[in-house]
């Protein structure tokens, strides 16, 4: 790749992305544990490089499209964090005005649908978005966010197939965590990667390590080059893993503790932080200085929430069909 | 400063969970995220993590107790040796208003709230979870002498605190309490009072009674529900479908009466009866034999659910099942004769599940026993149908591996 590409500002820009992804996400699970926010939330910690590679790519006019985890996918493509966490109390302000709630994060108005979370259910959307670039002559790509448990799905196989024969601008992006729920990847799928499946499509396909965000970045740009300049999809997998259960009500006791421990070495913001406090582009007082903006922006935006006002009894079918 | 920790709300399908074990001791440090204590939910037993550190001061939820999800279940402080208010309501918090799924909680039907509604906190449940509530002293003694909820008042002190003179305003404006005639209880009862002299003076019924042995039935049940203990099937859930499939080998019993013309049923649906303090809510059932127990049990329990909500489903309208089924046994009522509703044809009173002694083969034996009375409209039942049908239903409950065996 063009080191060029990934500039000094670049790097702390994804840096400060993650850290706010991670912030926002404890921040959700100390709202919970207070008893303030209900406890269907499926959490990111530990995928904030997949999230923030990926959207560091995408431009205006591109569209992401999410699943039942999207917290951190619509922090890192820009979502403002006051109407992400508005929406988590079920206020009006919201970026679905209240009534989407933790798995339909997104605003199709800035770059990202709210998010499915149907498994799969975003890989069609992508690609209809991919198709509508391509038929209108735009100079937009689409990507799509899915977990390993939507590589066993039909729509997958149908979609990813469908969008290669038509060589549409979209990119595909598994982030497998290694787990669908509670089940194995290897428990339900013979082959090594799912990176390899794309020969069977004919398109390019990648492993990545999702907890390198540099690694995801240049991935990303690759495919979305490739996708931009009218080549077609690319697939990407990108290793990685949830320090949490499923959700809320998930222990996560089909992993073991030595599992886990080893995952939360290769934490990807802790790597960002040790790789660059050596090579001297970080320091204390920037991981100091950031964090104390990300923890003001944060209340901030609990602040604003809990100061909105609920969705109105009457606006309950305003949005519901298209006029 | 004192923090409260509340029980979080992780169970699926219920919003309670057991105290399993406190990993930490009064007095002892703690720091934020973690592992204060090991709670069993429906599903699993997980540890719950503190979102504060501090020093834990007080446990408020025993080991091995149910706790209702959200209540306070202990207090910490900043420091280690600082006074607190002991109560546990006051704290630093300000609940949002949303419910388990994220909706804003006022309207949202609780489908599993009909098996919790001996807890502390059901009743609330409908305006979501508790408040933990900011009151002075003496606000707290005043509302204990006015029988005053704190948790419905609001505070005009600092910080929203509730004073005393809230509390009295309060106690001023609200309703005349239960007890002094509510006007909807009225209504309730007018309703159920026409129902009853309607039935009962325009239908001859007469009564039926057996004695079911539900031995099998019961032997079956234990070790399904030791099995699965978040999914519990109910008596009332297997004599309802077993009535069902007696119901089908019965036609006649099936057969509606009005304005001197008789009219088969097709299908063999039933009336559930629902008390709702005061009065009854009638739930009708589509054809429960057809469907697998376990599913039927939760469609019961979310059905009665939205009718004592007053969702009532319209799945009939005016075409109602023609045999109802009432039950009182969970009360521990022996067995009753129940009164007819409007356009049924029957109604099964079902009463407790008992141990009954009997001889088998010059041995003593325990029978587990439940007493059911059919109530039938003798213009459509004569007592040989009567009996066929208590016959059928003896029959189904008996062969209880039937049922076991879609289960």
């Amino acid at each position: 790749m063009n080191p060029s590409l990934l500039t000094p500002e670049r790097k702390l820009a994804m840096y400060q992305r993650m850290a706010l992804c991670r912030a926002f996400e404890d921040l959700v699970n100390s709202l919970f544990l207070q008893g303030r926010m209900p406890g269907t939330i499926h959490q990111a910690q530990g995928q904030e490089a997949c999230a923030v590679g990926v959207c560091e790519v995408l431009r205006e006019g591109d569209m992401l499209t999410s699943t039942h985890r999207p917290h951190e996918h619509a922090v890192a493509r820009g979502i403002p964090v006051k109407a992400l966490m508005a929406e988590l109390f079920a206020k009006s302000t919201g970026c679905c005005h209240g009534k989407g709630g933790s798995m339909h994060m997104g605003d199709a108005a800035l770059g990202m649908l709210p998010a499915i979370a149907i498994v799969g259910g975003g890989i069609p959307l992508a690609t209809g978005y991919a198709l509508s670039f391509k038929y209108f002559k735009k100079p937009n790509i689409a990507a799509c966010f899915f977990g390993d448990g939507a590589v066993n799905e039909g729509i997958f196989h149908e979609t990813v197939n469908m969008a290669a024969i038509w060589e549409l601008p979209v990119v595909f992006i598994c982030e497998n965590n290694k787990y669908g729920a509670s089940t194995s990847i290897h428990s339900v799928m013979k082959v090594e990667t799912i990176s390899e499946r794309a020969a069977a499509y004919g398109i390019p396909g990648r492993t990545v390590d999702g907890n390198d965000v540099e690694a995801v970045y240049e991935a990303m740009l690759q495919a979305a080059e490739r996708a931009r300049a009218g080549h077609g999809p690319t697939l990407l997998e990108l290793e990685t893993y949830r320090f949490a259960g499923h959700s809320r009500s998930d222990p996560g006791g089909y992993r073991s503790k030595e599992e886990v421990a080893e995952w939360k070495k290769k934490d990807p913001i802790l790597r960002f932080e040790a790789k660059y406090l050596a090579e001297g582009l970080l320091t204390g007082e920037i991981i100091t200085r950031c964090k104390a903006g990300i923890d003001r922006e944060l209340s901030d935006a609990v602040k604003f929430a809990e100061a909105s006002p609920n969705p109105l009894p009457e606006e309950c079918l305003a949005d519901v069909y298209s006029e | 400063m004192k923090h409260t920790i509340i029980l979080p709300d992780l169970g699926q399908t219920t919003s309670e969970a057991k105290i399993v074990k406190w990993l930490k001791a009064v007095g002892e440090r703690l720091s934020i995220g973690e592992a204060l204590l090991e709670v069993e939910t429906d599903k699993a037993t997980m540890d719950v993590e503190a979102y504060v550190g501090g020093y834990l001061r007080k446990i408020l939820a025993r080991e091995g107790v149910m706790a209702p999800a959200m209540s306070p279940i202990a207090i910490l402080t900043d420091t280690a040796d600082e006074t607190f208010d002991e109560e546990a309501g006051a704290h630093n918090l300000t609940p949002g208003n949303v419910g388990r799924d994220g909706a804003p909680t006022a309207d949202l039907p609780h489908a599993s709230s009909a098996s919790r509604s001996a807890e502390p906190f059901a009743e609330k449940s409908k305006e979501g979870p508790p408040r933990p509530v900011a009151a002075a002293p003496a606000a707290r003694q005043r509302a204990k002498e006015l029988s005053v909820d704190l948790s419905q008042v609001t505070g005009t002190g600092p910080n929203g605190l509730i004073t005393k003179s809230d509390v009295e305003r309060f106690a001023k404006q609200r309703e005349p309490a239960p007890g002094s005639g509510q006007a909807a209880d009225v209504k309730l009862l007018a309703a159920m009072a026409s129902f009853a002299s309607a039935s009962k003076s325009t239908v001859p019924h007469f009564y039926a009674t057996a004695d079911l042995d539900v031995s099998g039935m019961e032997e079956w049940r234990r070790g399904r529900n030791a099995l699965h203990p978040a999914f519990r099937i109910s008596v009332n859930d297997c004599l309802v479908r077993a009535s069902a499939q007696a119901l089908a080998d019965s036609p006649r019993v099936n057969v509606g009466f009005a304005d001197g013309r008789y009219v088969q049923r097709a299908t063999s649906d039933v009336l559930l009866v629902v008390g709702r303090d005061p009065g009854l809510i009638l739930v009708p059932l589509p054809a429960p034999h057809a469907i697998a127990l376990p599913e039927l049990a939760r469609r019961i329990r979310v059905t009665v659910e939205a009718a004592r909500q007053g969702r009532m489903p319209s799945a009939f309208g005016t075409d109602s099942p023609l045999l109802a089924i009432s039950n009182l046994g969970m009360f521990g009522v022996r067995e009753f004769a129940a009164i007819i509703p409007p356009g049924c044809t029957a109604i099964l009173a079902i009463g407790a599940v008992r141990d009954q002694a009997a001889l088998k083969n010059g041995q003593l034996i325990n029978v587990k026993t439940c007493g059911v009375t059919l109530s039938a409209d003798h213009r459509v039942v004569d007592g040989i149908t009567a009996a066929r049908f208590l016959e059928r239903l003896q029959f189904h409950v008996k062969t209880y591996e039937s049922l076991a065996a879609d289960a």
